[in-house]
């Protein structure tokens, strides 16, 4: 049962260019997405279980290749890199279409894991994406996967209540952060990491055409980007701090909030 | 005639917890109504379930023109699928510009297949939508980190999910006519069997949503026993950011935010919490906001009626000795 798991690599701490409130990526450390690392964990324990390989899947960068290094001394067998300036600026749609475009390549995939959200941009499209070009059902927020006789039965995380159900495969499953404790490879899983392929492909061996991916294959486009406009009259108090705290103590107690 | 042309009219999805619709879904309606109001084109709402007795009735009070219904017993409660497949076709079918869902757990395992087969663009978490009403472009206003991005969609139809609290819903009135469109629909029940749903029972047993102060814990912060005493003088409850939830300093249950609670206690203080808009859905409505932050730009101050440039470590004790005395 082979099973893929899609990584997104982000930025270690998100901090934003004050003047241009863009993403600073220079100098900051590129990590597995935290719920992405929650479902290379997953599936790691379903293949000590149940056999099979497990294949991260990712489209970004060149340096992508080093963080999932990460992923493969975790337990992963092989790594597929999508990397091309033309799938660059990609919306998730475009995102989804180069992903599941990769997995169609690979060989009796049953499982395709994701996590359920980025802690870049979160939109938590791309999973349900995945699944829709796959033609295969999708099982979102998922806390507990069991695997049994080519079905599986998940707990799904809802709003107020645990929902748990039954599909056949291949599905894909998106995994909610923190179900389980991603192990943490030693040296040794980490040379041996080394030795396994990371397969970089470009959008034309993939077949891609430009205008499926990046800029070209996105419907939505970002027009603007502006500080939120002030929502109320902010009154700031000024002087010593014992002055703050005692107006502001004051003004509390009149309001009948202290 | 541009094929942009061909879509006119604005949907929403309604959707259900039992028989009542989602007060996100209500919301909806609100933003819906302005937005065909302002594009002069109807309001429709699209409905499925089981036995849904007056609840047709009640979306044309709430500001529906149409509300699309789908019964059968498949729908009673929501798996992917079949809800999949009703959506997809009757947007084929009848092509509207706008099509709106609530940002919940359903609205976004929903839209975003339904935009995938499509073919169309899907804004994630919008906090609001306006018009550019030359064009008929809807700018679907999004948290960008600690600043706000307008995103557009060049195809139709423009997709977004919403997220639940930003506006309230419409004024009912039950003197509204409106039109009922029963459709007929070949159901199959899909690849999705719902085996069991419990309850999800919280561990805390403190609810901050009914909490009237909070005193709200963010990375600025760095000792927590600080902000339990302020909490305990003002009878408050601690809340927290994500990155103080994720470090596990305070329990999930106490995320504010677009991942986590809504809250609207009389009293918010935020400590060394910088703003960013998916922490602000959830906390913007509160009574009366404090804002301590030691930079005066962080965008908090703008949702705050009280700001403190300073030192959360050395504003709060002065603040808690001056409650005191
Ligand atoms: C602030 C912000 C807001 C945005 N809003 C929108 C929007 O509203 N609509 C829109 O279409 N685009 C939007 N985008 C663009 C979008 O972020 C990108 O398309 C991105 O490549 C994928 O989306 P995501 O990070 O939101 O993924 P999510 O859908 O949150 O990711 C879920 C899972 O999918 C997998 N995954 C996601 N990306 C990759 C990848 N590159 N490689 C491997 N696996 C992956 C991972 O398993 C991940 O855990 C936005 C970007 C930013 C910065
Ligand atoms: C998909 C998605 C969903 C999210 N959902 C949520 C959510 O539900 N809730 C949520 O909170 N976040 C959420 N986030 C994260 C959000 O974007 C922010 O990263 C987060 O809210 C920032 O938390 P913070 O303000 O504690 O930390 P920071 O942004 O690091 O801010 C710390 C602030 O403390 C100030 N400071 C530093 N030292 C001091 C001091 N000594 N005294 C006073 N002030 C000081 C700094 O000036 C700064 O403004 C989400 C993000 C994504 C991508």
């Amino acid at each position: 049962m082979n099973i893929v798991v899609c990584v997104k690599q982000v930025p270690e701490e998100i901090r934003i260019n004050k003047t241009k409130g863009t993403l600073i990526r220079d100098g900051i450390k590129g990590v597995i997405n935290p719920c992405d690392k929650n479902a290379i964990e997953l599936a790691i324990t379903l293949k000590e279980k149940h056999g099979g390989k497990i294949t991260l899947v990712s489209m970004g960068p060149k340096d992508v290749e080093n963080t999932l290094t990460h992923g493969l001394a975790m337990g992963a067998d092989q790594a597929v890199l999508v990397c091309d300036r033309v799938c660059a600026g990609a919306d998730t749609l475009a995102t989804a279409f180069a992903l599941a475009t990769v997995i169609k390549k690979l060989d009796n995939v049953q499982l395709v894991l994701c996590g359920k959200e980025t802690a870049d941009s979160g939109t938590q499209h791309v999973g349900p994406q995945i699944a829709h070009y796959l033609g295969i059902p999708q099982v979102t927020y998922v806390v507990t996967l069991l695997i049994e006789d080519s079905k599986i039965l998940a707990k799904r995380q809802l709003k107020d209540e645990y929902e748990t159900v039954e599909t056949g495969l291949p599905a894909l499953v998106t995994v909610v952060k923190g179900i389980n404790e991603p192990r943490m490879p030693t040296y040794l899983n980490i040379y041996e990491a080394s030795k396994k392929d990371t397969h970089k492909w470009c959008a034309e061996d993939l077949g891609l055409k430009e205008d499926e991916v990046g800029i070209q294959g996105s419907p939505t486009r970002i027009t603007k980007v502006f500080a939120p406009e002030a929502k109320r009259e902010c009154k700031m108090l000024r002087g010593s701090i014992e002055d703050i705290s005692g107006s502001l103590a004051n003004d509390l107690k009149s309001k009948g909030l202290a | 005639m541009k094929e942009t042309d061909r879509y006119r009219g604005v949907w929403v999805f309604a959707e259900r917890k039992d028989s009542q619709v989602i007060k996100g879904s209500l919301e909806l309606l609100s933003l819906g109504r302005g937005l065909a109001d302002e594009l002069q084109v109807e309001l429709s709402v699209l409905l499925m379930g089981d036995r849904l007795g007056g609840i047709p009735e009640e979306l044309i009070y709430y500001g529906a023109d149409v509300v699309y219904v789908i019964e059968n017993p498949i729908l009673e409660r929501y798996t992917t699928s079949p809800y999949h497949r009703i959506v997809c076709d009757l947007i084929t079918e009848n092509k509207p510009e706008i099509v709106l869902f609530s940002a919940t757990h359903l609205g976004m395992d929903l839209a975003p297949r339904a935009a995938c087969e499509l073919k169309t663009g899907l804004s994630a978490h919008c906090v609001d939508l306006k018009m550019d009403k030359e064009n008929r472009q809807l700018l679907q206003i999004c948290p960008y980190f600690d600043y706000m991005a307008t995103i557009v969609t060049d195809t139709r139809p423009q997709m977004a999910t919403v997220q639940p609290g930003i506006t309230s819903p419409p004024r009912r009135d039950d003197s509204r006519q409106g039109k009922t469109v029963r459709v007929e629909f070949k159901i199959e029940p899909g690849d999705i069997k719902i085996v069991e749903v419990e309850a999800r029972k919280e561990e805390d047993t403190e609810k901050i949503e009914e909490a009237d102060v909070i005193v709200a814990v963010g990375r600025g912060l760095k000792d927590m026993c600080l902000a339990e005493e302020l909490a305990s003088v003002l009878g408050g409850v601690l809340g927290a950011t994500q990155p103080i939830t994720d470090a596990g300093l305070l329990p999930q249950s106490r995320m504010i935010g677009q991942t986590g609670k809504i809250v609207q206690p009389k009293l918010y203080i935020a400590c060394g919490i910088s703003g960013a808009g998916q922490h602000i859905v959830g906390m913007q409505n509160s009574g009366t906001i404090v804002a301590i932050n030691t930079d005066e730009k962080a965008p908090i101050f703008k949702v705050a009626d009280y700001g403190i440039v300073g030192d959360a470590s050395k504003v709060i004790p002065a603040l808690i000795e001056s409650l005191k005395g």
